[in-house]
C-alpha cells in the first residue's frame, strides 16, 4: 500500500465530513420516507392486533423472526471483522473497520425492535424481565427466546462500547479541527483526550480485551440465536449444526451488506488510497471460505434429513426443493452458493462494481435462506391437520421496508457526522514518517 | 543468520534413537501379538472396537496436524514456519494407516452392527460395500494430497539443504527451480486438502462412529470430530515441537512468541471443540427425543461410562481451557509438553467413550491389558514413521519463502497487510 | 495527568517521530523526568521506554467475569426456584440451559468491569484538554512534555530544539 502522510489521511478522511450535496439529501428523504412508511404500519398493528401480518396457524413465526435473524446476523460480521481481525493481527482490515463496527451496532439496534415488534402487545414488554412482582412470576431461563433477550440487549451494549472506544481518538481529531458548537460536542464526546503515551496505553488494552470480549459473545448470540429454533423439534429446525451454521450465515450475509456500504462509500468521498482494491479482494476471499462452509453444512442436513429415516424429516427437506416455496431455495443456492465462487477469479473480485452488484443479490439471496429456513419446517411438521402456507402481508411488507430504510438512513447520518474510516488505524497502517536525506517520505509537505 | 538457517537433522544415527526405534518395534510386535490373540479369542469384538479407537485417534492426529500446514499456507502466514516440518512429519503415518484401514474390514461384521442386522430404509447407505467403497476412495484422495503436499515441501527443503552443503552458488537464491514450482504446487494443495479435510473425516465420522448406533443422527457430528482432530494435531505439534526444541537446533529459530501464537491457536481451538460438543449436548438434552437422547444416556447418564466421560470433559476440554488463559504458561516448555499429552490422552479417551458404548455390552470400561498393548502398538508404529521422516528429511523447511521472509523483515513493518 | 498541583514545564513540538527517543533520552539523561508524549497514533515503543507494565485490567476483567457468571446463574437458579415449573419433564435448575445464561453473564461482566477498569485505571474521564495542549497532536506531530521549575525552562528548551523539536512552549501543566 503506497504511502500516505498523516495530514493527508486527516484531510481526505475529514472531507468526507464537508456538507454534502444534493443526492445526499434526496437518498436520506427516500430513507426517511421509507422509514415512516414502516412506522405506520407498526402503529396500525399495534392498533388492529397482530392479526394483520400474516402470520397465523401454524406458521407462527414469520418476516419478524426472520428480520430478527438478518439483522442480527449482519452485526455478527461487522463484529468479528474489527474485532476478531484485530486480534489475529489483519492489518488490511483498518480501513474497514470502523464501517463495520457501525455497521453492526445499527443492525443490532434494528434487529432488537422485532421481537418488540412481533410481540403484539409491544407496551408489555417488561413481562418480559425479571423483577420481582405480586405473582411471583419470573421468565423461564431453561427457554432460549430467555437466552436470546440476554444476548440481543447485551450485544448491543457491547457492540455500542466498542464502537465508541474505537472512536475516541477520532472523536478528539474531530475536536481539534472544528471550531463553535461541533468542537464543544466533540470535545465532550472524545473525554478530553490528548494522545498521551498512557492513554494510549489504556485504550489498547481495553479495545483489546473488548475485542476479545465481543468475539467471544459473538459466537454466543449467533447460537443463541439459532436455538431460538433448534431447541425445538421441529423437522428441519432442530438440527445440532445450527449453531455454526448461523454464524457462517452470518459472516456470509454481512461481508455481502459490509461491501454493499464500503464500495458507494470509497467512491463517493474519493478514499480509493485508503480503502485499496486489496481490501474489498480480501472480503470477498472470506465469502469464498463461507460459501465453501455453506455448502458442506447444506449438503450434511440434506444428507441427515435423508439419512435420518424419519418420514417428517425426509418430508420437510424434499418440500425446501420440491415445495411451494421450491423459487426461494433455489434463488438462494444460486446466489448464496454458486455466485460467490465467482470470486475465485481475480476479475471478478477486483471489480467494485461487480463486487457491489454481486452483494446486493447476495444479500437478498441470504434473505430468502432465512425464510427458507424459519416458514418452512413450520408450514409442514407432524401433525398433518395442522399444515397451513404463509405468506407476508402487506404489513409485514411495510416494516420490512422500514428496517432496511431504518438502516442505511442511521448509516447515512453517522457517515455526515463521524469519521467512517478510522482515523487513527489508517494512521497506525503507515510506515513511520522517515527522514530521508531532507526527503519528507511518509509526510505531507 | 545463514548458520541459523542451516537445516539440522532431529534423529541422528545416535544410540538414543537407535534405543529408541528398537523399543517401538517390541511395541508394534506386542501389540500385534495382542490383536491377534484378542480375534482369536472369545471376545474378538474387544480387540475390534480399541482397534478402531486407535485408527480414528492416530489417523485424526496425523491429518489434523497436516490441516495446520494446509492453512498456514492458505493465509500465507509467517509465525508458524519453524514447525512447519514437525506439522508434516505425521505424514509419514498415512501409507500405513490408509492400510490399516482395510484390515477393518476383516472385522466389520463384528464393528458394524447393520451388516448382521440391516438398519430398514437406511441400507442404501450402510451396507458394507458402498461404506468401503467411499470410505476407501475417500481416504485414498485425502492421504495422497496430504503425501503430495508433505512431498513437495519436504523435497524442495532437502534439495535446499543439499544445494547449501555442497556450497551451490544457487543456494541464497529461494526463487530456484523446483523450490518455486514446489511452492506454487502447495498453494495449490492447501485448500484441496482444507476442503477435502473437512469432507472426508466428516464422512469418517459419520461412517465409522456414527453409524455404530445406527438409529442416531447429529448433524455437527462430522464437523465435530475434524475440529477435534484438528485441535489434537495441534497438540501433537506442541509435543514434537517441546522436545525437537530441546534436543536439536530448533531453539535457535523458535522464540517465545512462537509457542504463545501456537498455545492461543491451541487454546482457540479447545474453546470451538468444547462449544460444538456443548452444542449437540444442549439440543439433545432439550429435545428429549429417545433416539437421540439413548446415545447420550448410554455414555452420560449411568454407570462407569459417565465418569469416564467427565475424566475426558476434564483432560480434554476444562483443564487445557484454564490453564491456557494464562498468558505466560504458553511459553514455557515443560508445562505446554505436558498439557498437550493431556489433550492427547484426552482425546483418545474421548474416541473411546464414543466408539466402545455402541458395541460393547458389558456394564464395565474394557480398558485393560489387551487395550493397552494394542494402543502401544500404534504408538510405536506413529513413532517410527515420524522418526524416520524427521531423520530424512531437513528439520527447517529453508525453501519456503515466508520462512527467510519471516527473518529477513524481522518482524512486520507498519504498513504490512 | 494525574492530578496534581500545576508545576511549571516544557512542551516540545516535534514533527519527525524517530526524533522522540533521542529527546526523551537527552531529557532523562539531565536527570529531568519526561510526564508525557503526545501522538496521533499509538506508539509501540513507548511502552518500553516507560515500562508501562500491561495493566492490572486483565485481573478486573477475569473477575468481572466471574461475578457475573455468578450473577447470572443465581438469578437464573433463583427464579427457578421461586415457582417449581416442571416444563416437559426437565429438572426445575437444570445446569445445562443455565451454562448458557451464565456464559453470556460472564461476558457482560467482564465489559462491565473492563470500562469501569478503564475508567478508573486510565483517569481518562475529564472533559477539557489541557492549556498546553497543541490541536497538530491529533494531526501529525508529537508532543514531550516534560515538568520542570521555572528556571531551568530554558536549558531543558535547547535541549529539546537540539534534539529536533520544531517549537517549544514553557508552559504551566
Amino acid at each position: 500500500m503506497e504511502a500516505v502522510s498523516y495530514r493527508e489521511i486527516n484531510r481526505r478522511i475529514l472531507g468526507s465530513l464537508l456538507p454534502p450535496g444534493k443526492p445526499y439529501y434526496l437518498a436520506l428523504l427516500a430513507c426517511f420516507s421509507g422509514m415512516v412508511i414502516g412506522a405506520s404500519c407498526w402503529v396500525y398493528q399495534i392498533y388492529f392486533g397482530l392479526g394483520v401480518a400474516g402470520v397465523n396457524h401454524p406458521v407462527m413465526w414469520g418476516t419478524y423472526l426472520i428480520n430478527f435473524v438478518f439483522w442480527i446476523e449482519i452485526g455478527h460480521a461487522g463484529s468479528l471483522t474489527s474485532a476478531l481481525l484485530y486480534l489475529s493481527g489483519a492489518k488490511w482490515r483498518n480501513p474497514v473497520g470502523r464501517s463495520a463496527e457501525t455497521m453492526t451496532v445499527f443492525a443490532v439496534a434494528i434487529a432488537g425492535l422485532f421481537p418488540f415488534i412481533d410481540l403484539g402487545r409491544s407496551w408489555i414488554l417488561y413481562w418480559l424481565w425479571p423483577y420481582p412482582n405480586q405473582r411471583n412470576l419470573w421468565p423461564n431461563f431453561q427457554s432460549p427466546l430467555i437466552f436470546d433477550e440476554i444476548a440481543a440487549a447485551g450485544y448491543l451494549i457491547i457492540s455500542s462500547l466498542f464502537l465508541y472506544t474505537g472512536l475516541i481518538p477520532d472523536l478528539a481529531v474531530l475536536r481539534d479541527h472544528h471550531r463553535g458548537v461541533r468542537r464543544k460536542i466533540y470535545g465532550f464526546l472524545s473525554l478530553g483526550w490528548t494522545g498521551s503515551h498512557r492513554q494510549w496505553h489504556h485504550y489498547k488494552t481495553a479495545y483489546m480485551f473488548f475485542a476479545f470480549l465481543i468475539t467471544a459473545f459473538v459466537v454466543c448470540v449467533a447460537s443463541i440465536v439459532s436455538w431460538d429454533f433448534a431447541l425445538t423439534i421441529v423437522p428441519g429446525y432442530h438440527s445440532t449444526i445450527f449453531g455454526p451454521y448461523f454464524l457462517v450465515g452470518a459472516v456470509h450475509s454481512g461481508m455481502a451488506m459490509l461491501l454493499t456500504l464500503v464500495i458507494p462509500l470509497r467512491r463517493i468521498f474519493g478514499l480509493e488510497k485508503l480503502i485499496p482494491i486489496r481490501v474489498l479482494e480480501n472480503v470477498a476471499k472470506i465469502m469464498i471460505f463461507t460459501t465453501i462452509l455453506l455448502i458442506y453444512i447444506y449438503f450434511v442436513e440434506f444428507f441427515m434429513a435423508w439419512y435420518s429415516g424419519h418420514a417428517a424429516e425426509r418430508t420437510t427437506f424434499w418440500l425446501r426443493v420440491f415445495g411451494p416455496y421450491a423459487w426461494q431455495f433455489w434463488f438462494t443456492v444460486f446466489t448464496c452458493m454458486f455466485l460467490p465462487l465467482m470470486f475465485f477469479f481475480k476479475r471478478v473480485r477486483t471489480r467494485p462494481m461487480g463486487l457491489f452488484v454481486i452483494s446486493i443479490v447476495i444479500n437478498i439471496g441470504m434473505w430468502f435462506e432465512r425464510f427458507v429456513i424459519v416458514v418452512g419446517p413450520l408450514t409442514h411438521d407432524f401433525i398433518p391437520y395442522a399444515w397451513g402456507h404463509y405468506w407476508p402481508s402487506w404489513i409485514e411488507w411495510g416494516i420490512l421496508l422500514g428496517s432496511f430504510s431504518f438502516f442505511f438512513f442511521l448509516f447515512l447520518i453517522f457517515v455526515k457526522f463521524l469519521p467512517s474510516v478510522s482515523i487513527t488505524e489508517m494512521k497506525e497502517m503507515q510506515e513511520a514518517p522517515v527522514r530521508v536525506e531532507g526527503t519528507m517520505k511518509g509526510r505531507g509537505a | 543468520m545463514k548458520s541459523e538457517l542451516d537445516p539440522q537433522k532431529v534423529f541422528g544415527p545416535t544410540r538414543g534413537a537407535r534405543a529408541m526405534a528398537v523399543f517401538c518395534g517390541l511395541l508394534v510386535l506386542a501389540g500385534v501379538g495382542a490383536f491377534l490373540a484378542g480375534v482369536l479369542g472369545p471376545q474378538p469384538v474387544r480387540v475390534w472396537q480399541v482397534y478402531l479407537v486407535n485408527f480414528l485417534f492416530w489417523s485424526g492426529v496425523s491429518f489434523g496436524s497436516l490441516l495446520f500446514v494446509a492453512l498456514m499456507n492458505l493465509v500465507q502466514a509467517r509465525w508458524g514456519r519453524p514447525f512447519k516440518r514437525l506439522a508434516e512429519a505425521p505424514a509419514a503415518f498415512l501409507p500405513l494407516s490408509y492400510l490399516l484401514f482395510w484390515v477393518l474390514y476383516l472385522g466389520r461384521k463384528r464393528i458394524f452392527p447393520w451388516i448382521e442386522v440391516p438398519v430398514p430404509g437406511k441400507e442404501a447407505w450402510l451396507n458394507p460395500g458402498f461404506m468401503f467403497l467411499r470410505e476407501g476412495v475417500g481416504l485414498f484422495l485425502l492421504t495422497a494430497v496430504s503425501l503430495a503436499l508433505v512431498y513437495c515441501s519436504a523435497r524442495s527443503d532437502l534439495e535446499a539443504a543439499r544445494g547449501e552443503e555442497e556450497g551451490d552458488a544457487s543456494k541464497g537464491d529461494r526463487g530456484q527451480g523446483f523450490a518455486k514450482k514446489s511452492w506454487k504446487v502447495q498453494t495449490v494443495l492447501s485448500p484441496v486438502l482444507g476442503i477435502l479435510y473437512g469432507t472426508v473425516l466428516s464422512l469418517v465420522a459419520f461412517d465409522l462412529i456414527m453409524s455404530l448406533t445406527p438409529e442416531w443422527y447429529s448433524t455437527l457430528f462430522g464437523a465435530y470430530f475434524f475440529i477435534g482432530c484438528f485441535y489434537a494435531g495441534l497438540a501433537g505439534i506442541v509435543v514434537l515441537s517441546a522436545i525437537a526444541f530441546r534436543h536439536t537446533e530448533l531453539r535457535s529459530v523458535v522464540k517465545p512468541r512462537h509457542f504463545h501464537n501456537l498455545g492461543k491457536l491451541l487454546f482457540g481451538m479447545c474453546l470451538l471443540t468444547g462449544y460444538f460438543f456443548f452444542s449437540q449436548l444442549l439440543l439433545i438434552w432439550y429435545g428429549n427425543l429417545p433416539y437421540e437422547t439413548r446415545f447420550l444416556i448410554r455414555r452420560f447418564g449411568r454407570g462407569p461410562w459417565e465418569t469416564l466421560a467427565w475424566v475426558v470433559f476434564f483432560l480434554y476440554v476444562a483443564m487445557p481451557a484454564l490453564i491456557l488463559i494464562n498468558r505466560r504458561i504458553k511459553m514455557k516448555l515443560i508445562p505446554m509438553f505436558l498439557l498437550a499429552i493431556m489433550v492427547l490422552v484426552g482425546k483418545w479417551l474421548e474416541c473411546f467413550l464414543l466408539v466402545v458404548p455402541s458395541l460393547w455390552k458389558g456394564e464395565q470400561i474394557p480398558l485393560g491389558v489387551q487395550e493397552v498393548l494394542i494402543t502401544g502398538g500404534f504408538f510405536g508404529a506413529m513413532v517410527l514413521c515420524v522418526g524416520a521422516f524427521l531423520h530424512r528429511y531437513p528439520l527447517l523447511p529453508v525453501s519456503d519463502p515466508l520462512f527467510r521472509a519471516g527473518f529477513e523483515g524481522n518482524g512486520l513493518s507498519r504498513s504490512e497487510w | 495527568m494525574r492530578w496534581k498541583r500545576p508545576t511549571d514545564g516544557v512542551l516540545g513540538i516535534f514533527s519527525r517521530e524517530e526524533d522522540l527517543r533521542g529527546a526523551i533520552r537527552s531529557v532523562e539523561e539531565t536527570g529531568d523526568r519526561v510526564e508525557a508524549v503526545f501522538s496521533p497514533l499509538p506508539l509501540g515503543e513507548m511502552g518500553e521506554v516507560f515500562s508501562l507494565k500491561p495493566s492490572a485490567l486483565r485481573y478486573l476483567v477475569l473477575g468481572g467475569g466471574l461475578l457475573g457468571l455468578l450473577a447470572g446463574l443465581g438469578l437464573a437458579v433463583f427464579a427457578s426456584l421461586q415457582w417449581k415449573l416442571d416444563v416437559s419433564g426437565k429438572p426445575v435448575v437444570a445446569w445445562v440451559p443455565f451454562t448458557v445464561i451464565g456464559y453470556e453473564c460472564a461476558i457482560l461482566g467482564g465489559v462491565a468491569f473492563t470500562l469501569m477498569g478503564v475508567l478508573l485505571l486510565g483517569r481518562i474521564l475529564r472533559f477539557r484538554v489541557p492549556r498546553y495542549y497543541d490541536a497538530r497532536f491529533t494531526e501529525d506531530h508529537f508532543g514531550v512534555l516534560v515538568p520542570c521549575p521555572s528556571h531551568r525552562q530554558e536549558e531543558v528548551s535547547t535541549l529539546l530544539k537540539t534534539a529536533g523539536a520544531e517549537e517549544v512552549h514553557e508552559v504551566r501543566t
